[in-house]
This record gives C-alpha cells, sequence and structure tokens, in this order.
C-alpha cells in the first residue's frame, strides 16, 4: 500500500511516517494541500490513499479535497482526514468536500492503520 | 538516537521553536496593525499545530493552553474578536506562556501556574454554553462506533442509517459466544462512490472478521445505456460466519464507519447456520460498475515529467554535529593544503609551470569549499531578534515604560554558534537599555521627547565582520556619576584624568555594576563586564557611544565565523605566534621606533603624537628571553594592537613572518583558560602555533605598574 500524507506539521508527518512504514506501508509526503497537488501529479502510479490535515497554508484539507474530487485523473482514491478539529460540523465539512472518513489527532496508530486498510481493500 | 520515538519527541520541540517564533511574528505584525487574514491564520496555524504534536505526545498542560489560546485566535479568524491592542498584548503574553510550556515539556517540568486569567477570560466569552473549552478528546466527537444493544439470542436488527441522528455512545458489553452468523444489509445511497468509499473493499474488511458470502440485488440498475458508472443502483446482503465467536455488532458497524452516514445498514443476528449455499471465502464478488471505478488508469497525468522528490523540499535539516566535522575536516584541508604549498616550494617555483598552477586552483577550491562550510553554519540573526521582543516587553512591563522596539537588518547572518551565545548578552543590554538607560514616561515628557522610549535593534555586516547595536533615545550615560562609583570603588585613581569615551567604558570593568541598586530587572549583579566577556570569548569586540540625554548604543563587533582568523605570524623566544590581524593597527620596525624608558624597566614608545606602552611579547607570555629588553634588533618589529576595550599599546617581537589565514583550534579543556592565548592553530609546515589575545597580555602585577587597564596609555599632551 502506498499513502500520500499531507500535513504541515513535521512532527506529524514523521508520526504519520513512522507508523506507517512499520506496518510496511509506503508513505509519501506533502506540506500543504498545493504541494499535495504537485506531488500527486508527479507520481507516476497514484497512491492508494490519501491521509491530509485540514489546517494548512496555501489550501486547506478541504480545499485540497474539493480540487481532487473534481479531477478524473484521481477519481476513487480514498482520502482520509487527519485532524484535531472536534467541531460538530467537521463531518458534514468533510463529507461535502468530498472525503472517505476521518481520523482524530492524536491518533491511534493501530486505528489509523486499520481505517488505511479497510478504505483502500489492501493488507 | 535508536528511539524513532525519541527522534521525532525531538523533531517536534525543534518545530514548536518555529512555530513559536512564527507565532511571535505573526502578533508583531498584528500589533502593527497588519491584520490581514494570512496574519491570523498563521498565527492560528501555529498554535493549532503545536496542540497536534503536543496531543501525540500526550502533553496535557500545553494541549490545554494550546487549546484555550487556539479559541481566542479562532475568534479572532472568525471575526467575533477584534484584534484591539490589548487583545494583542494578553495574546502576545500567552505566547509567551506557549513558549515556557513548551520549554517545560521539552524539559519535563511541570509547572503549576495556571492558564493566564486574561486569556482564559477572553477565550470563555468566545465559548457559548455548548462548547467547552480545554482538551477533551471524548467530547463531542462522533467518531466512535456506534454500539447498538441487541439480544445476543433473540433476532433483532437494528437499522444504521440516517445522517447525524443523534445516538448513545456507551461502552458496548462483551458478548457472550455466539454460534450463529451475521446477516448484513449494505444499501448504499447513489452518491457512495463519490466520497471515495468502494463497497469491494468494506466487504473485503468484513473478511478480516469471518468468511462472507454476498448477494447482489441489481433490481434498481438502470437499462445499460443510462447506466452511470458513478451511481450506485446495487443493494448488498452479506452473510458474515465470524472467526471469533465473541464477534460484536459493533466490530461489524466499525467496518462501515465512514460510511454510515451514506448507507442504509442492518445488522441481523441469526442463530441458525446459513441456508443454503455453503459460504465461501472467495472475496466478495462486486458488480463491475464499482470495480470499473476502482482503479481509474488515468493516462493524462502521466505525461507530466515533474518528479515529486524535487517539489517536496528544498532545505533538509542536518544534524549540527555532522557540519562540525565538516568544518573541521575543511580547516584540516586548509591545513594541509598550506604544508603542501609550502614543501614543494610554490614560491620558489615557476609561476607558469602546470604545478604552480594546481596549486593556485587547489588554493582558490578550498577557499571556496571553506566559504560554502561556513554559509551553511550561518543564520539570519531573526530568531535572535525575535527572542528580544519579549525580552522588550517583560522589561517594558516590570519597569512600567512604554517601549517600541524597532530592528533592522533582521536577515543578516552569522555563525549559528555566535547566534545561540549571543542571545544572553543581548538581553542583558536591552534590559540595561530599558532600565537606566530610558526614561519613565514623565520624564521623557519634560524632557520633550515622545513618551515611548525606543529601543533599536540592528544588524550589518560590514567585510568579514558582523555589527550588532543596541540603542536607545534615554537619557544617555551620565557621566558624572559613573565617575563617581569608579572612584569610590578604586577602579581609577583619583588623579587620572579620563576622557569621555574612557569613562563609558568604565562600564564594562569587573566590579563596576554594584548590587545596590537591585532594580527587578538589571541590577541582579550580572554588569556589564559580563556582557564583555561574552563577547570577548567570542572574539569580538564592543564599543560605546552616548550622548547624555539622547541616548546611548553599544556596539558588538563579531567575526564571521568563529573558524577562521586572518592572523599575522610573529616569531619570538623562539616560538611562532599568531597575532589577530584586526587588533594590529599599526608595524614599525624597532630601529625605526623612537622606545623611552619611564619608571622602573617601563618602556614607552611613540605612536603618532602619544607614547603608548610597550611590551616584549615573549616577556608577556612569560618565556624566558635572555636579553636586554631595551636592546635593539635588526630583525625585530613593533607590532601596535588595540583591542578594542583598551588604548593601544606596542608589541616587542623578534620578527614578523607573514600574514595569514589561520584556523582556529580549540586548546582543549585540561589548558583551562589561559589569558593570553586564546586558541592555537597548525602552521602550513605543521607545526602549532599559539594564537595571542593582546588584551589578555597587559599584566595585572608589577609591571606596566598601573593595575588599571586605562593606566596603560600616557600621554604626552
Amino acid at each position: 500500500m502506498h499513502v500520500l500524507a499531507i500535513d504541515d506539521s513535521r512532527t506529524i508527518r514523521d508520526m504519520v511516517r513512522f507508523t506507517l512504514e512499520r506496518e510496511g506501508i509506503e508513505t509519501s509526503m506533502a506540506e500543504d494541500g498545493v504541494h499535495g497537488i504537485e506531488v500527486l501529479e508527479a507520481m507516476d502510479k497514484k497512491p492508494d490513499a490519501i491521509l491530509t490535515d485540514v489546517n494548512m497554508p496555501r489550501l486547506d484539507g478541504f480545499g485540497f479535497i474539493e480540487k481532487i474530487r473534481k479531477n478524473d485523473a484521481f477519481a476513487g482514491i480514498p482520502i482520509l482526514i487527519l485532524t484535531t478539529e472536534s467541531a460538530r460540523e467537521l463531518k458534514q465539512r468533510a463529507r461535502a468536500a468530498g472525503a472517505t472518513g476521518w481520523i482524530v489527532k492524536p491518533f491511534d496508530p493501530a486505528r489509523l492503520v486499520v481505517a488505511l486498510r479497510t478504505v483502500t481493500g489492501l493488507r | 538516537m535508536a528511539d524513532p520515538m525519541e527522534e521525532i519527541r525531538a523533531t517536534f520541540f525543534e518545530e514548536c521553536s518555529e512555530l513559536l517564533e512564527q507565532l511571535e511574528a505573526g502578533l508583531l505584525a498584528l500589533e502593527a496593525g497588519d491584520q490581514d487574514n494570512d496574519t491570523i491564520d498563521s498565527v492560528f496555524r501555529a498554535v493549532h499545530s503545536i496542540k497536534g504534536g503536543a496531543g501525540a505526545f500526550d502533553l496535557g498542560d500545553l494541549v490545554g493552553f494550546a487549546h484555550c489560546f487556539e479559541t481566542v485566535l479562532d475568534g479572532l479568524r472568525g471575526n467575533r474578536l477584534a484584534p484591539t491592542p490589548d487583545v494583542v498584548a494578553v495574546l502576545l503574553r500567552s505566547s509567551d506562556r506557549l513558549g515556557d510550556l513548551v520549554a517545560n515539556a521539552r524539559d519535563g517540568k511541570t509547572d503549576p501556574a495556571a492558564m493566564p486569567e486574561d486569556l482564559a477570560a477572553l477565550a470563555d466569552s468566545l465559548t457559548n454554553t455548548d462548547e467547552q473549552v480545554g482538551w477533551d478528546d471524548s467530547s463531542d466527537l462522533d467518531f466512535s462506533p456506534v454500539p447498538i444493544d441487541i439480544d445476543p439470542v433473540a433476532e433483532t436488527t437494528q437499522t444504521l442509517a440516517a445522517p447525524d441522528q443523534s445516538r448513545q455512545v456507551s461502552d458496548a458489553p462483551a458478548r457472550v459466544a455466539f454460534s450463529g452468523h451475521w446477516r448484513l444489509t449494505f444499501d448504499p445511497l447513489p452518491d457512495l462512490l463519490e466520497s471515495g468509499n468502494e463497497p469491494l473493499y468494506l466487504f473485503r474488511a468484513l473478511q478480516v472478521l469471518g468468511r462472507i458470502r454476498t448477494e447482489v440485488d441489481e433490481s434498481d440498475l438502470p437499462p445499460l445505456e443510462d447506466l452511470d458508472p458513478k451511481v450506485l443502483r446495487l443493494v448488498w446482503t452479506v452473510h458474515l460466519i465470524p472467526t471469533a465467536d465473541d464477534l460484536t455488532e459493533t466490530e461489524i458497524a466499525s467496518v462501515f464507519e465512514f460510511a454510515d452516514d451514506l448507507c442504509v445498514l442492518t445488522i441481523t443476528a441469526e442463530d441458525s447456520p446459513v441456508a443454503g449455499q455453503s459460504v465461501t471465502d472467495r472475496p466478495a464478488k462486486t458488480p463491475p460498475p464499482a470495480t470499473a471505478l476502482t482503479q481509474p488508469e488515468s493516462l493524462g497525468a502521466r505525461g507530466k515529467e515533474k518528479s515529486a522528490r524535487s517539489s517536496l523540499s528544498s532545505t533538509i535539516r542536518v544534524d549540527l554535529d555532522r557540519i562540525d566535522r565538516l568544518v573541521n575536516l575543511v580547516g584540516e584541508l586548509v591545513i594541509s593544503q598550506s604544508m603542501l604549498a609550502q614543501s614543494i616550494g610554490r614560491d620558489a617555483m615557476n609561476s607558469s609551470s602546470a604545478s604552480a598552477s594546481g596549486l593556485d586552483e587547489l588554493q582558490q577550491l578550498t577557499r571556496d569549499i571553506q566559504d560554502s562550510v561556513m554559509a551553511i553554519r550561518a543564520q539570519p540573526v531573526r530568531s535572535l531578534f525575535q527572542r528580544m521582543t519579549r525580552i522588550v516587553r517583560e522589561a517594558a512591563q516590570l519597569t512600567e515604560k512604554n517601549v517600541r522596539m524597532i530592528t533592522d537588518g533582521e536577515t543578516t547572518e552569522i555563525d549559528k554558534t555566535v547566534v545561540e551565545r549571543l542571545a544572553d548578552p543581548l538581553t542583558h543590554m536591552i534590559r540595561n537599555a530599558i532600565d537606566h538607560g530610558l526614561e519613565s514616561p514623565e520624564a521623557r515628557a519634560a524632557a520633550g521627547k515622545p513618551p515611548t522610549g525606543t529601543v533599536h535593534l540592528r544588524a550589518r555586516q560590514q567585510s568579514d565582520r558582523v555589527i550588532i547595536e543596541v540603542g536607545d533615545d534615554g537619557r544617555g550615560i551620565d557621566r558624572a556619576k559613573v565617575l563617581k562609583r569608579a572612584l569610590e570603588r578604586n577602579l581609577v585613581p583619583a588623579d587620572r584624568h579620563l576622557d569621555p569615551y574612557e569613562i563609558d567604558r568604565l562600564l564594562f570593568l569587573p566590579g563596576f555594576s554594584t548590587n545596590e541598586e537591585v532594580s527587578a530587572l538589571s541590577g541582579r549583579g550580572v554588569g556589564m563586564d559580563v556582557v564583555h566577556r561574552a563577547i570577548r570569548d567570542l572574539n569580538g569586540t564592543i564599543a560605546i557611544s552616548s550622548t547624555e540625554g539622547v541616548g546611548c548604543t553599544i556596539s558588538i563587533s563579531l567575526p564571521l565565523t568563529l573558524a577562521i582568523l586572518d592572523g599575522m605570524i610573529v616569531r619570538t623566544a623562539r616560538q611562532r605566534m599568531v597575532i589577530p590581524l584586526s587588533a594590529i593597527i599599526e608595524t614599525q620596525t624597532v630601529t625605526a621606533a623612537r622606545i623611552e624608558p619611564m619608571g622602573a624597566g617601563q618602556l614607552v614608545v611613540k605612536l603618532q603624537d602619544r607614547f603608548v606602552p610597550l611590551i616584549d611579547l615573549a616577556e608577556g607570555m612569560g618565556f624566558s628571553t635572555d636579553r636586554d629588553s631595551a636592546e635593539v634588533d635588526d630583525d625585530s618589529a613593533l607590532l601596535f594592537v588595540q583591542p578594542e576595550d583598551m588604548g593601544p599599546f606596542a608589541l616587542r617581537v623578534d620578527a614578523i613572518e607573514a600574514q595569514r589565514q589561520v584556523v582556529i583550534k580549540g586548546l582543549g579543556d585540561s589548558f583551562g583558560r589561559i589569558p593570553c592565548v586564546s586558541a592555537a592553530t597548525i602552521l602550513g609546515d605543521g607545526q602549532v602555533a599559539l594564537i595571542v589575545d593582546p588584551g589578555g597580555l597587559m599584566p595585572s602585577g608589577s609591571r606596566p605598574p598601573h593595575s588599571d587597564r586605562f593606566h596603560q596609555e600616557v600621554r604626552m599632551q
């Protein structure tokens, strides 16, 4: 499995990478939505899933998902939101943007891995 | 570091310092009236990111505070709170506090201090009753699997559907052994696929729980010509025979966690075995529309040749130790290069020969490598200056003065070590400027000055040195008072006439500063002499210029790097030594100089229109010499040196050999601190030479006769 993780926090990127690579999941990283799209476009093979933060400079997580969902080249890639937000409307906003699911930070590593396996159908 | 979590933790704290800088810069911009959305967003994100990372490391104090802070910033972001000066002042104080909490968390300290009331009050005012301030990760998160109480024996059906229906959250009790199977019906909304949820994958995830068999109801499918592959018109029934007897409905429902608002799901426990066909453990069969969507091989994106790697980041982070090792190696390279040149005898070579031009090239390359390596260590002083804004704020608050800080030249770069070691001296200088330099608002008004005092922090590069200045527009140095105190403390003899420059420099004398005037800030028994020493340890010099009633500026001049020094190689007492070029003002041959005796054993020599003390370098360094110090030798020379913090004097050496860049090598801890030696170097022929600190050559004992440095200078007017 190959996951693209987008987060402006180096700490979170490191944690995600550590968590996923320990499970044998390959990871690519991007620092914000704009960067995420650049990385995505430059990839020869699309990632199996995308994990994105919400609050980021330049292009936030929702904006990123909306852009991805409008682009047929990336259709169907499961996108999980990784967020500290506990606001009630988060789920609706995530849904409206086209997110597949959400994981709350601080994340439980096992839960993150299970969620990724569920949405990708990959072990 | 073996433990990856420890490494990530270290990354977190590094990142925190960057975020704190970003936060502070943003808040200062806000304070300066730059209140656009980008500024507010960046401030919010800084706090948000600190909170996010802190949560990952379970740093409760930090998370709680950051959350409260974030609430207030979110108010700003949503225009529910205006960034008035009062609010920004609270935010600035809170950012200081956040910095303290980060430092505590890093050092594993706990801090009993509570949330600053002003921040908490702001947060409260923004929070209505159904939102809570404080970190509680169980609050309000609608992400828990949906537990459904069913009677394990009787057949019960629960429907999970209807987006946003309210749910009860409870701990699902452990199930008793369950021997039957589960029947699921999964009726997705037509737009399920648009969310990236894929029935096939969900069924695969179910297979982890047991063996499944799926049936598809395709009665709702439109005719082929009307088929839209993105619209789901299928209903599935899944029979699941769990691998584990204690599989709960909660666990099954959790597979559909992300789709639960996009489908109608029923999970039914049936205690009878699956009727009809045997359940297979093959992957569930899914209809073509879904599979067609799972791997949308896009050809369009393939044309882009941009490499993901190159766009990832333009910077890398490197352990400082590695750079230091590189710096050292390059130092060795410089030495080897010069040894090579010397042993081949570059000077005697035909300058057009291949070896000569090869050597020249090597020398040029070595120098370029050296510059490049030094540039790696260079850092803008910005972060240092930003730290000082806090010092200004605190000092202003404590002294109840209005202070404005202006910074200039923040992009000036200087060696990282120097930046770090400048923080304390600068802090002290700024506190002094505010405490002693700036007047109270009333006094300023009386003097016809604006009530807000200004502290100027400037940095600039001047050839191979960096100049950093701390200036204020306060009252300036009260020289009469300074002189009076110096006399009281016997720092100067009563009969000495000191010019204003000399009086100002008295401030740097050890013992000048006192504990008598313990103010909340600077009078802690740490005087400017400590600043002075810190700057000298960095091979820097310090100067002071003050105009009474107008203000005072202290400037520090520092070498760009601590690793290379331009020096004059001299010979004395059969030793070779290096005198820093920056300290030398003039050289003369002894024969041309006018040396006169003055008092017992003391010689003076004329430098322009005045006489300055003459010290024999060998004697000053404690080498035994068997010659009469008044004896004149043809080769011997005089170096007139003037360390920044004292008057000029002359050094007598046996010969001047060359002017050269040398690589500074520390003497190592075993030597302790030798007053007149700052470091050592390895010369081109492989010999070790000491680097002389001329400032330390002035003995405190019998010669020259005065104990005070300011008396070294003998005026002839």
